[in-house]
């Protein structure tokens, strides 16, 4: 999300709890990019991501007189996009075991090079990750919540989530070194 | 572990954001959905919403249950007060009356005649008594289940074996009576 994603406009807001059509299309196109990345990357499907921005911005419209602070409306609407995205790993029965064993026992590079690749190409990749795996490297490195968080929001154990992230992470670091190599 | 990978990422997060929606499509789906959904206020139920439905659920089934254990008291109650052979049909109550008219008259025909304690008028008595137990489960059925065609029949059929009781009484005790006059003549 961008930084100045957290400058919120107060009044906005304000107009869009008083139902302005004009005021919630600014805040849909303020945020709607950030948003749809997220969901983007748990789903990997554009469709799947665009009926999450979809529902998450009419659930956002709906509760936002509920909303008490209005500075936290972008960590809020990140918090429904990400519920959103997570009940559809939870109806698409997400599975979290599709990663290679092997790459749990690779050693590690000391001497990695320095990331200089393009941001699209990585956030290609990431996409591309088997889809348990990549749930769970998502929320930890990308969207900050903490294994026993992410444990409790997919119904698995701690355990499974540092495993599955630190397999996700590998592979995604293969498929970069793979992807300069080629370039 | 891949500490550089991980460092890329949290530094590059907000450039990882390259794809782009169709807000224009998506914008006018959210339009039309808000549009149908505030035409159909009433299927927009908030948390708070929900526990008033529950309440309100809750509330109407007590009540509902609670009329109906009323009406079946009130039908019970009134059942018992109320239903007789005569409360049903006329032609039931006609019927009984004829019958009831029959058994009387022979009662007190017996009534009339000099009591005698042979066995067999006892054990005549006794299937009397019998008779009227069954008359009065009977008519309790009556009162509680509700008139049937089983009921009824049998409610009568006491009546007609207790006539028929009441003529065998009679012909017993004019058989013990005309025995002892016979005996007397001779005598």
């Amino acid at each position: 999300m961008n930084n100045d994603c957290f400058d919120i406009d107060s009044d906005l807001i304000e107009r869009c709890r008083n139902g302005e059509p004009k005021a919630q299309f600014m805040l849909f196109r303020k945020y709607a990019k950030a948003m749809y990345n997220i969901a983007i990357r748990f789903t990997n499907n554009r469709m799947d991501a665009e009926d999450i921005l979809q529902e998450s911005f009419i659930t956002a419209f709906e509760k936002l007189p509920e909303l008490v602070n209005t500075i936290s409306f972008p960590g809020w609407l990140k918090r429904i996009v990400i519920n959103r995205c997570i009940d559809h790993a939870r109806r698409n029965k997400q599975i979290f075991d599709d990663l290679d064993d092997k790459l749990a026992n690779e050693t590690v590079e000391e001497n990695e090079p320095d990331f200089t690749i393009d941001p699209a190409i990585v956030h290609d990749l990431i996409r591309k990750l088997p889809e348990g795996g990549r749930t769970v490297l998502v929320l930890h490195i990308l969207e900050g919540y903490k294994h026993r968080e992410i444990a409790e929001m997919l119904g698995i154990t701690e355990s499974t989530s540092k495993t599955q992230y630190s397999r996700a992470l590998k592979l995604l670091n293969k498929t970069i070194k793979q992807k300069i190599y080629v370039s | 572990m891949s500490r550089k990978l991980e460092e890329y990422l949290i530094k590059e997060r907000n450039r990882l954001d390259t794809d782009s929606p169709d807000e224009e499509a998506i914008w006018e789906k959210i339009e039309r959905e808000m549009l149908t959904r505030k035409r159909k206020p009433a299927l927009r139920v908030t948390g708070t919403g929900w526990i008033r439905i529950r309440n309100i659920a809750a509330t109407v089934i007590i009540l509902f249950s609670l009329g109906y254990i009323t009406k079946d008291i009130i039908y019970t109650i009134s059942a018992r007060k109320q239903i007789t052979l005569s409360s049903i049909d006329s032609n039931l109550e006609r019927r009984e009356e004829q019958y009831k008219t029959q058994v009387n008259y022979r009662i007190h025909e017996v009534k009339a005649m000099p009591v005698r304690d042979e066995a067999i008028i006892s054990e005549l008595y006794n299937e009397l008594s019998r008779l009227d137990t069954i008359y009065r489960q009977s008519m309790n059925d009556l009162k509680v289940l509700g008139p049937s065609d089983r009921i009824i029949n049998t409610i009568f059929d006491t009546y007609e074996q207790r006539i028929q009781l009441l003529e065998l009484i009679i012909l017993e005790k004019n058989k013990i009576a005309n025995h002892e006059n016979n005996e007397n003549i001779n005598l």
